[in-house]
């Protein structure tokens, strides 16, 4: 918001603008065509048809870092690619978002001993809002992902000059087996295997 | 056309100086001092019997040295330089090794007789470091320019960073 990010006082009408700007930015992250590795493939199956980020506004992959939002990080970062990577982060315009998909971002995965030449995550060089764990993570997962950060923006002060708030992750998770990851309160109800069982579960966990 | 067979038709021809045969159960191979070897791959490339038109790989090991239990020496310490040779018109395939010093890896370039060996030889030189006498551009092809080492090498020790950005296993978790 440029001249007047955080600046204004906290009271209910900034709260109010920060509520509307905050759901516009939260309802249409666009991330960037970008991928590097295996991880890729997963990402374009969320984009397609059968997952379809698009029903979170995460849809529009964009061809440039200038129009971009998120950049999804998708696949085996090594030292060479990682200022290809940085150079990108830096194009990006804020508010931009990055998300560590799959286990090489996240910390090097199989590569984390022995690869010599692979950047044990990519926190080493860009901030990260988002980890996505797996190699490489079920689409859900991802979706999970994208969610995620659509609350952490939804917290975000965006006029309002207030203490930070603390994102709300409370019944977000699809994917049983990745719930409480980021928030440990965050109870499982139900992780029994089975197709009775998980068409049974509710959609993810209550706060314990 | 087999090793051995490779091996008798280079006797006839005059050109086995400077060449033994490894004749192993599966990786038999001709085994070529540095001097001959470069002659010795004209050779294969140009003569008819062989007709080598095809250089399938250009690869290089590093190996230590090896003693058995008695302490007797099994494989002496140094490298090694392998160039497989496929014949189309033969339909066989012939590998060629060199074995070189630890402490002077270099052998002559075979990109003048091969094209294709030009992207074998800067990748054998990016990753065990053995130099290559005569190639024509002698870069690194998949490190970025100003790495250290070769990572292949027995004696390789991992990189702390690289241009700033930290690759130790153990280090810290960033604080945002």
């Amino acid at each position: 918001m440029g001249l007047f990010e955080r600046s204004l006082p906290d009271v209910y009408l900034t709260r109010l603008a920060d509520l509307a700007v905050n759901w516009g930015r939260s309802s249409s992250i666009w991330p960037m065509t970008f991928g590097i590795a295996c991880c890729a493939i997963e990402m374009m199956a969320v984009g397609a048809a059968t997952f379809d980020m698009d029903r979170f506004g995460a849809g529009a992959f964009r061809a440039t870092p200038r129009q971009a939002d998120l950049m999804i990080v998708a696949g085996t970062v090594n030292a060479k690619m990682a200022h290809v990577v940085k150079r990108l982060y830096d194009q990006m315009p804020e508010p931009k978002y990055v998300m560590a998909m799959g286990a090489c971002t996240v910390g090097g995965g199989p590569y984390w001993k022995h690869g010599y030449n692979v950047v044990k995550g990519i926190d080493r060089f860009v901030p990260v809002d988002v980890h996505v764990p797996g190699c490489p993570p079920r689409p859900e997962a991802i979706i999970e992902g994208v969610r995620f950060l659509q609350r952490k923006i939804m917290a975000k002060r965006v006029l309002a000059d207030g203490a930070p708030q603390k994102p709300d992750f409370t019944g977000i998770s699809i994917s049983p087996g990745t719930v409480g990851i980021l928030d440990p309160t965050i109870k499982v109800t139900s992780t029994t295997a089975g197709p009775a069982a998980a068409s049974a579960a509710p959609l993810a966990g209550a706060k314990a | 056309m087999t090793v051995a067979e490779a091996f008798e038709q280079l006797k006839k021809d005059g050109q086995a100086a400077g060449v033994e045969l490894f004749p192993g159960p599966k990786d038999a191979a001709l085994v070529v001092t540095r001097e001959r070897v470069k002659a010795v791959l004209r050779h294969l490339r140009d003569a008819r019997p062989f007709a080598c038109d095809l250089l399938v790989l250009v690869t290089g090991t590093h190996m230590t040295e090896k003693k058995d239990a008695k302490g007797v020496l099994v494989r002496e310490a140094g490298f090694e330089v392998i160039w497989h040779l496929r014949s189309v018109q033969h339909r066989s395939i012939l590998a060629v090794k060199c074995k070189l010093p630890t402490a002077d890896p270099t052998v002559d370039s075979v990109a003048d007789l091969w094209p294709a060996a030009n992207w074998h030889e800067r990748e054998t030189w990016d990753l065990v470091g053995i130099r290559f006498t005569g190639h024509p551009d002698l870069r690194r092809i998949l490190l970025p320019e100003g790495w250290e080492g070769h990572p292949l090498r027995k004696d390789y020790a991992y990189p702390k960073e690289f241009h700033g950005i930290n690759l130790e296993v153990d280090a810290p978790w960033p604080t945002p």
